[in-house]
């Protein structure tokens, strides 16, 4: 069908994606709140709408009519374009990931490595955000991020090479197909989990929240941001959040591959499970210091992703 | 690592529980009768002002939210000629019920205390004096203190002796 | 120096100490009740316990009383040692027994002395299960409150009051548990410093009367250093404000003038500026005649720049009670011509006068730190418990001081006041009081009574005995010679005395006469000081000045044609006859009168502008001896009302078109201080408004200051903004410098642990001495002086009596003579009422009664008054109260004849 109408597709394809996934990215603002909720003995937002899902576009309209304030002190430009790169950068990451075997934006064969790279781009955002904001809270907030952001990034890449030594491809629709017999997830599941840990600290989600840590920085970065711009920030989390869970797929759950369901349900699900368990993180781990987090990077995570490395390479390698 | 995971797993057993709270204006919670709500100022058994304006809660509250002007009926006793606590203010922390020594100021379980108008989270001495002794309905404490009010001179108070005849020769 | 060991602790003390007063002074903790500087040691409350150790090897040690032991070389001592710890917790268990459970609602509470000790002493828990002792209160006047159940039995109080004050209607009464502090009967306490049973008592049983009626907290006070308005002194004194109104005064140590104590019309005169009487909006009169309408400030500016500009002559009328910077913006609106002092005939003359004698005599002026230390005092003339009623208690003191010096000669600690009190008992043959009238200080001085001309004879006599370059008067009798050579030979022993003289009997001779006596004893080579009670507050400060006579505007008023008079803070129905009063109203079209508060002169001129009073504004004094002292505004209003100088300034601003004149106090002190020379060292006395410690201002609130954000809840949600003092280094606020400021700028004593007013203790270097920032006082007069001395000649002649006339002097009341504290609540209970004292031998002769009302006329004038037996006054002159509320201002001294009342009863 799509060889038949080919410009068609391509127009509907990213358009779906796009909006599927920033309306997923929105509900997100209602579901973690559901489940911290949930999880913490209480209702959580349930009086707007059926389940409180109108929540969203409540939130959504108040976010509309704030006052769109840029204090006078700050860098204006800069201050203006930083929620926007946030906002871009991860959308522009979803171009690559394939919601099933041909629904996909740009079918590249370095698809991963585009990732890596937009999500390194992201760092930007917070840390002219907390610049611009001229803030020393924002400042401070902004240089956590710096510091936090280069850090994982590092074996964030490094934790993903394994999965591509085992697929010998960057091209994502050829590392799901290689899960066809066993997901990645087993042979690779150091490479997962620090995976995981630095997807938590790509999105600072919690308990890497550390540049927004609202107790001693008050919102850090984003302390001076209000109205849409404070709300790109926002959303531009929670796409994080959906994006990395949609890679985790992809890379450790066989993306869309499963019985009996169409392809596309089979992500929706498994990236559904990802993000909640972003949000039980949230609901259970209290923030580490900030030194320990970095040290916990540098001196565990990255010599243990090298590892993985190593030893991956090294099966691969005996078994040619 | 152990002890993260455990707490993931428990934090996650939480969605198969029953919930603390409870939708409020549907279904009422029970308050227990320490709860910390609307600040009152009581009367003691006699029906008398129990405020004696000592100034200690005012003094303990952190964030400044109660003015008191302390003055003198005719009979000796000291009063409150103004007592103004600013709700909007108040965090309802309890260390004026604490500090109080004649337990006239106490904390109530009404909690509904919204308004549209700031201003009306102002409260003057005739919104927070209520008729009864509250939650304490014995202490009096004229009765106990040295000072001799109209209807307790000297001497009559409770475990107070006579006043002392300063004239007499006897050792 | 000798040490001592404290806990081990070696210490630097000062030879004669007791232990107490060396712990204290090292700025330990050592609890005590019955010990106060002031009064000295008595062991009477067994507070002080510490234990004593034989030496270096001795753990055990024997207790001993700190207060009673005397501090010497190399002495072993602790505070921390179980047994004495454990004996003074008893000993507050024991006070706290019978003690009642008033704390919420006693007055001293949040401030106690014994809160304070019971805390240091750890007692906590109270195991007494009989029944309390119980007492009845006595009213004792419109000052002090009495509540005796809250006694500890310090005996502070009388000793205090009767051997520090010469009060005699203090005492104790019954024994062991059941002793008494009070008087014989209900009714006021007579001595006029009775207020400071407030500050001596450690507990609650004398507590200030009218800060009861409206009670707060002292940490809830906002408080400021100032200076008393209402005699020459300048004690310095702390008022504490809440609500907009002055609550209370305390008083403010410094060691060089009030140290502990103050007057009872300096801690209760100054509510006045809650009185109903106060000026709070100008007025505006189109006609005499009608009926003032009160306008905005803007009005009053635009009206009074109107008056300004269109007037072809206009007048300052300057006041000793307004600041110098009043005064001075006053002489720069008008120019130096057209500034007259708004003061009486006579005190034009002896004001300077005086200024003339301190300016170019050999001799210093005398502080009252001089007074209390000298070794020889002369009071000529002056009534000083009515006109400097401090300087009174000062020479109280000074006998103390000298009793102390005698029981020193023979082994007797000067703090051990009871052994000193049995050694010493006769009165002081150092000190001479020469007076009109009977003057309170008889039973501690050698006093006796002259007529004022007589005095001044006297004076001269002494002057001539110790120099004989001075005129002896002719015709004096041989008594009188002989104290005269008896006063001299007692002066001409000392090393440095006191010569105390005052402007209130309107005699310039008795001036002449002390400048005499001082100077002759300097040229003997004693350093004599003198001292001068003067009228008012700023008295000096005025002549400083260099302002016409108000009387020569009065002798050309018909011709020079003035249109526009301004009248600063001063009554002109107080210094001119009524007469005059309407000469003035008649011939100057426009009078402006600013004041804070209604009197005459308000009320009969075309604008009168409210100004703010002293506890609202900043300004500066000068006081009798020359000194400069700052008093800073207590609070702002929420309709702020301006300083005088501020009011005048923005007319100097529209009127010589100077937009940016003097923006703040600083600004007008500099400018003053090139203007007049006299002032040059001002700069070294005040601190300009930039002044920080640690960046950071010096707060006026206290640390505890509640209510911030209910106080004006009921008027605004919106929290005003902290007022900015563009004016002082104070802020009205709670954050600031929370350490111990400069002397002069300490708004309240107060350290962690010492709550009550003796936290003093720690502000001082040493106990009793200076303060521990003590700012060094800037005297005007203290500057190098001519060494040539050129003594008053032509004394007076004696009196001579004529008959049927009485020649009339003023007398002064402490309660009553100055207008502004009349004002206040508790001394308008306690008011003094006009009367005219004559002698006893002229009232028999005229068969007299006391109260009989009598017409006393002076140059056609009348005034029906009471007649008051004096029986030591000299025949032949009476005193006819003045300054009293509801009298006509008289010229005197003058003769009057004075007629039995036609309806007299």
């Amino acid at each position: 069908m799509m060889a038949e109408y080919p410009l068609f597709f391509a127009v509907l394809i990213p358009v779906c994606i796009l909006f599927g996934f920033v309306t997923a990215g929105s509900m997100l603002i209602w579901a973690e709140r559901r489940l911290l909720g949930l999880w913490q003995l209480r209702y959580g937002p349930n009086r707007v709408g059926p389940f409180g899902l109108l929540q969203v576009v409540a939130d959504t309209l108040k976010m509309f009519f704030k006052e769109d304030w840029i204090p006078p002190f700050a860098d204006k430009s800069v201050f203006v374009i930083a929620p926007a790169i946030i906002m871009t950068t991860v959308l522009l990451s979803f171009m690559i990931v394939p919601v099933s075997p041909d629904f996909v934006v740009f079918d590249s064969s370095v698809g991963l490595l585009v990732f890596l790279s937009l999500s390194s781009l992201g760092a930007y955002s917070v840390v002219l955000g907390g610049w611009a904001s001229n803030n020393k809270y924002s400042l401070l907030g902004g240089l956590r991020a710096a510091a936090q952001m280069l850090g994982y990034e590092v074996f964030m890449g490094i934790s993903l090479m394994g999965v591509v030594a085992m697929t010998g491809s960057f091209r994502l629709q050829d590392i799901v197909e290689a899960q066809r017999g066993m997901w990645n997830i087993g042979p690779q599941f150091i490479g997962f989990i620090i995976f995981y840990i630095a997807a938590l600290a790509e999105t600072h989600r919690s308990p890497f929240d550390l540049p927004e840590a609202e107790s001693e920085l008050v919102a850090g970065f984003h302390s001076e941001y209000s109205g849409l711009k404070f709300g790109m920030f926002f959303v531009g989390e929670y796409l994080g959040v959906t994006l990395m869970s949609s890679m985790m797929t992809l890379l450790f759950f066989g993306g869309w591959l499963g019985p009996v369901l169409p392809p596309v349900v089979w992500f929706f699900i498994k990236t559904t499970i990802l993000i909640s368990s972003f949000v039980l993180m949230r609901a259970t781990l209290p923030r580490p210091r900030y030194d320990q987090l970095i040290v916990y990077g540098w001196r565990v995570l990255l010599p243990l992703a090298l590892l993985n490395l190593l030893v991956t390479g090294g099966i691969v390698l005996m078994f040619q | 690592m152990f002890s993260i995971l455990k707490g993931l797993w428990i934090v996650f057993k939480h969605g198969f529980r029953k919930r603390e709270t409870v939708l409020y204006p549907e279904e009422r919670p029970i308050l227990s009768p320490r709860y910390r709500g609307r600040i009152v100022l009581t009367r003691d058994p006699d029906g008398g002002e129990r405020c004696v304006a000592c100034y200690l809660c005012s003094a303990v509250c952190p964030v400044d939210c109660i003015v008191i002007q302390a003055t003198e009926d005719e009979n000796g006793r000291r009063y409150p000629k103004s007592f103004r606590i600013n709700f909007s203010r108040c965090i309802y922390c309890g260390l004026c019920e604490e500090a109080c020594p004649t337990t006239a100021i106490q904390l109530t379980p009404d909690f509904e205390m919204a308004e549209y108008d700031r201003k009306n989270m102002v409260y003057e001495k005739e919104d927070l004096l209520i008729a009864g002794p509250g939650k304490n309905h014995e202490y009096n404490f004229y009765k106990v203190a040295g000072l001799a009010i109209k209807g307790k001179e000297k001497g009559q108070g409770i475990e107070e002796n006579e006043p002392v005849d300063i004239r007499s020769l006897m050792p | 120096m000798p040490t001592i060991f404290i806990d081990d602790k070696p210490y630097f003390i000062k030879e004669g100490q007791n232990l107490l007063h060396a712990a204290l002074s090292h700025g330990l903790d050592l609890p005590y009740f019955c010990w106060h500087p002031g009064l000295g040691s008595v062991g009477a409350c067994r507070q002080c316990a510490v234990q004593h150790f034989k030496d270096a090897e001795d753990t055990k040690g024997r207790m001993v009383m700190s207060c009673m032991t005397p501090a010497t070389d190399g002495m072993r001592v602790s505070i921390e040692h179980e047994t004495c710890k454990s004996f003074r917790a008893d000993v507050s268990e024991w006070m706290m027994t019978n003690h009642p459970h008033d704390c919420p609602v006693c007055d001293e509470g949040g401030e106690c002395h014994l809160q304070d000790m019971t805390v240091m002493t750890g007692h906590n828990y109270r195991q007494f299960r009989f029944k309390k002792r119980t007492f009845n209160n006595q009213k004792l006047g419109p000052f002090v409150n009495h509540e005796m159940n809250r006694c500890i039995t310090c005996y502070r109080c009388v000793r205090y009051y009767r051997d520090v004050a010469g009060g005699t209607d203090l005492n104790s009464f019954a024994s062991s548990n059941r002793v008494y502090f009070g008087r014989n009967e209900d009714g006021t306490l007579e001595n006029e410093f009775s207020g400071n049973l407030v500050e001596v008592c450690p507990t609650g049983v004398f507590t200030d009367k009218p800060f009861k009626a409206f009670f707060n907290r002292k940490w809830d006070l906002q408080m400021a250093p100032s200076v008393c308005q209402l005699c020459s002194l300048g004690c310095n004194i702390i008022p504490g404000e809440r609500f907009e109104s002055i609550r209370r005064v305390q008083n403010r140590y410094n060691h060089e003038i009030n140290d502990y104590f103050l007057c009872d019309k300096g801690r209760f005169g100054h509510s006045f500026v809650n009185s109903k009487e106060r000026l709070f909006v100008s007025m505006w009169r189109q006609k005499a005649k009608d009926v003032a309408s009160e306008i905005s400030q803007e009005e009053t500016f635009q009206s009074a720049t109107k008056l300004l500009s269109s007037s072809k002559r206009t007048v300052g009328i300057g006041s000793p009670r307004a600041s110098l910077e009043a005064n001075f913006a006053l002489r720069t609106l008008v120019g130096e011509d057209n500034f007259y002092d708004g003061l009486s005939r006579h005190d034009s003359v002896l004001l300077s006068k005086v200024k003339q004698i301190v300016q170019r005599g050999p001799a210093l002026t005398a502080s009252l730190q001089n007074v209390k230390e000298a070794d020889a005092i002369l009071v000529l003339g002056e009534d000083l418990i009515n006109t400097a009623p401090r300087l009174a208690l000062a020479i109280r003191q000074n006998v103390i001081h000298m009793a102390q010096k005698k029981a020193a000669a023979v082994g007797i600690a000067a703090w051990n006041d009871l052994a000193v009190r049995n050694f010493v008992r006769e009165k002081s043959d150092t000190v001479f009081v020469v007076t009109a009238s009977k003057n309170k200080l008889e039973d501690v001085a050698a006093s006796f009574q002259l007529h004022p001309d007589n005095i001044a004879c006297l004076g001269y006599a002494i002057a001539h005995e110790l120099n004989s370059e001075v005129e002896l008067p002719k015709g004096m009798d041989a008594d009188l010679l002989a104290k005269a050579r008896l006063i001299a030979a007692v002066l001409r022993e000392a090393k440095n005395p006191v010569i105390i003289s005052g402007t209130s009997l309107y005699t310039e001779a008795l001036l002449d006469a002390s400048a005499n006596v001082a100077w002759a004893l300097c040229r003997q080579g004693s350093s004599a000081r003198i001292c001068y009670a003067l009228p008012e507050a700023n008295s000096m400060g005025l002549s400083l000045m260099n302002a016409k006579p108000l009387s020569l505007l009065m002798e050309e008023i018909v011709a020079s044609k003035v249109s526009v008079a301004i009248v600063l803070e001063n009554d002109l129905s107080r210094r001119l006859s009524s007469e005059n009063l309407g000469i003035f109203f008649k011939n100057i079209p426009s009078v402006i009168a600013l004041d804070s508060f209604q009197q005459q002169t308000v009320r009969q001129s075309k604008l009168a502008v409210a100004t703010c009073s002293f506890s609202e504004g900043t300004g500066t004094f000068v006081n009798n001896e020359g000194r400069v002292q700052r008093y800073y505004s207590v609070f702002e209003r929420k309709e702020k009302i301006l300083e005088s100088w501020r009011i005048l300034r923005d007319w100097i601003r529209k009127s010589k078109k100077k937009a940016s004149l003097w923006k703040n106090l600083d600004e007008i002190t500099d400018d003053m201080c090139r203007e007049i020379d006299t002032l040059s060292a001002f700069d070294q006395a005040i601190y300009r408004a930039s002044f920080q410690i640690d960046g950071q201002k010096i707060p006026r609130e206290t640390n505890g200051y509640s209510g911030r954000t209910a106080m004006v809840a009921n008027l605004t949600m919106h929290e005003p903004k902290p007022l900015v003092d563009v004016d002082s280094p104070l802020a009205h606020s709670m954050e600031g410098y929370e350490g111990q400021p400069p002397s002069s700028l300490i708004p309240f004593f107060w350290e962690p642990g010492w709550n009550s007013v003796q936290s003093v203790n720690k502000y001082q270097k040493e106990i009793g001495g200076e303060l521990k920032n003590q700012q060094p006082a800037v005297r005007l007069f203290d500057k190098q002086k001519s060494k040539k001395i050129v003594f008053f000649q032509r004394p007076p002649s004696l009196f001579k009596q004529q008959s049927g006339k009485w020649q009339i002097f003023p007398r002064y009341f402490i309660f009553g003579s100055e207008e502004r504290a009349a004002l206040s609540l508790a001394i308008s209970e306690h008011l003094s009422v006009p009367c005219i004292g004559i002698g006893h031998e002229d009232a028999q002769k005229q068969k007299w009664l006391p109260g009989s009302m009598v017409n006393v006329e002076i140059d056609s004038k009348k005034w029906r008054l009471p007649v008051v037996i004096h029986p030591e006054l000299e025949s032949g002159m009476a005193l006819m109260a003045h300054g009293l509320a509801g009298m006509d201002y008289a010229e005197l001294p003058s003769y009057a004849c004075i007629r039995l009342s036609e309806s007299a009863t």
